[in-house]
């Protein structure tokens, strides 16, 4: 068996004293003073941060001047239609014994066109290649669901009658029933 | 007037040339300090390449910024404030500083770690001492930063604790307890290390003989065999 020689703490001081000056020993290149004396004459470099901050103050000032020239130009945005109404139309397959069930059918959400804003058109939602299903209302379950159409809202004019208080009167309260409380006997209470 | 007291003199005087526009006395600074600032950047960086760049860059920024130096600190202090500055930015930059402090062995660090045992060493000491100094990189590898960098930059020998404590900004009492605390975390992690490494022997060993003791009783038992097949 090899016998290894146990480490004291001096030797490992030391060794970690050598082992730090391996790390950080060394000499700069031939030449330094020559090329750090030449590089005195050049022109302050600018810092390579400076480029971003020039092009982040540009774009934001285009942003701003963009957002402030549209509204003076007339340039009104479309406003998001409400979700007020929808069709909405469930088909639900029947559960018929011995039968494949169908898969669901789509889901067809049609929005009104409001003040001639034409809804953004949604994609159609993708439906199985299902069999057509039989006739048989008594078992198929059909939920449609069809909200009213937006109307109009009517608001009455505002009366301008004035507004009559009734009479106010006070009456005292009728006086509190007395309560008698017996003596506290906790021995009662135990037994 | 002690040596330190006449470097920092002899500093003044050539500030307040380099001051008057004077590149030659800037060049003297250079050449008095540039092995402290390349020692330092490379404490940040551990790449002598990166290192040698980032002195540079530390050196040519002193010079523009020569008219700030208020005399307060040493100029060597002030010089080694902006090398570790610049050395640390850079390391940034790069985002290879991750690798560079794991302190891998660079190809002219390969034979400076052969050098170190003295002279005479058995090659089993050879060995045994290369292997602590790896177990003692690998140890300092994973100090925390603060504490590596501090422990590099009093090991270096370049830079008093006064000088590391204006570097890294931080008083001379907390140089002084990162350095300790590194020493000790360092020393920790490499006795424990040795210990891994002696039961891992001691487990080798005794598998070995195991290993010999099931031969001979095998070369017995055919021996056996072979006399009674002789009777």
């Amino acid at each position: 068996m090899t016998d290894i020689p146990r480490i004291t703490d001096k030797s490992l001081d030391e060794a970690l004293d050598a082992t730090i000056r391996t790390m950080v020993d060394g000499e700069p290149s031939p030449g330094f003073r020559a090329r750090v004396v030449a590089r005195l004459g050049e022109p302050g470099r600018r810092g390579p941060g400076v480029e971003w901050i020039t092009l982040s103050a540009l774009a934001a000032a285009i942003v701003v001047a963009i957002v402030l020239w549209l509204p003076r130009r007339g340039v009104h945005l479309p406003t998001p239609a409400p979700r007020a109404h929808a069709d909405v139309a469930l088909a639900r397959p029947p559960a018929v014994d011995g039968e494949r069930r169908a898969a669901p059918a789509a889901i067809r959400i049609a929005r009104p066109s409001i003040d001639g804003i034409r809804p953004p058109r949604r994609p159609v939602v993708p439906t199985a290649d299902a069999p057509p299903l039989p006739e048989r209302p008594s078992v198929a379950a059909v939920l449609v669901v069809r909200l009213a159409e937006p109307a109009a809202i009517e608001v009455p004019p505002i009366g301008a009658d004035p507004i009559e208080v009734a009479r106010l009167t006070v009456r005292s309260l009728p006086a509190p029933p007395a309560v008698e409380v017996g003596a506290f006997n906790p021995r009662e209470t135990r037994e | 007037m002690s040596h330190s007291g006449a470097s920092d003199a002899a500093d003044a005087a050539l500030v307040s040339r380099a001051r008057a526009g004077d590149v030659e006395a800037f060049g003297q600074l250079v050449e008095r300090h540039r092995r402290a600032v390349y020692r330092a950047a490379l404490a940040a960086l551990g790449s002598a390449a990166e290192a040698d760049d980032a002195a540079q860059d530390a050196c040519v920024a002193a010079f523009q910024r020569l008219s700030t130096f208020r005399g307060e600190a040493s100029f060597k202090t002030w010089l080694l404030a902006i090398a570790w500055r610049c050395a640390t930015s850079r390391r940034t930059r790069l985002r290879t500083w991750t690798r560079r402090l794991t302190f891998s062995p660079r190809e002219d660090e390969e034979g400076r770690l052969e050098q170190v045992p003295a002279q005479g060493a058995s090659a089993e000491e050879t060995v045994a001492a290369l292997e602590l100094q790896r177990d003692i990189r690998a140890a300092i590898g994973t100090l925390p930063r603060k504490l590596r960098e501090t422990l590099l930059l009093a090991g270096s020998g370049d830079c008093s604790y006064e000088e590391i404590g204006g570097m890294l900004e931080i008083p001379v009492g907390t140089v002084k307890w990162r350095v300790s605390e590194a020493r000790r975390r360092v020393k920790a992690e490499v006795v424990r290390s040795q210990k891994a490494e002696d039961g891992r022997r001691k487990t080798e060993d005794g598998r070995r003989k195991a290993e010999g003791g099931r031969r001979k009783a095998e070369g017995g038992r055919r021996k056996v065999e072979s006399k009674s097949l002789g009777e």
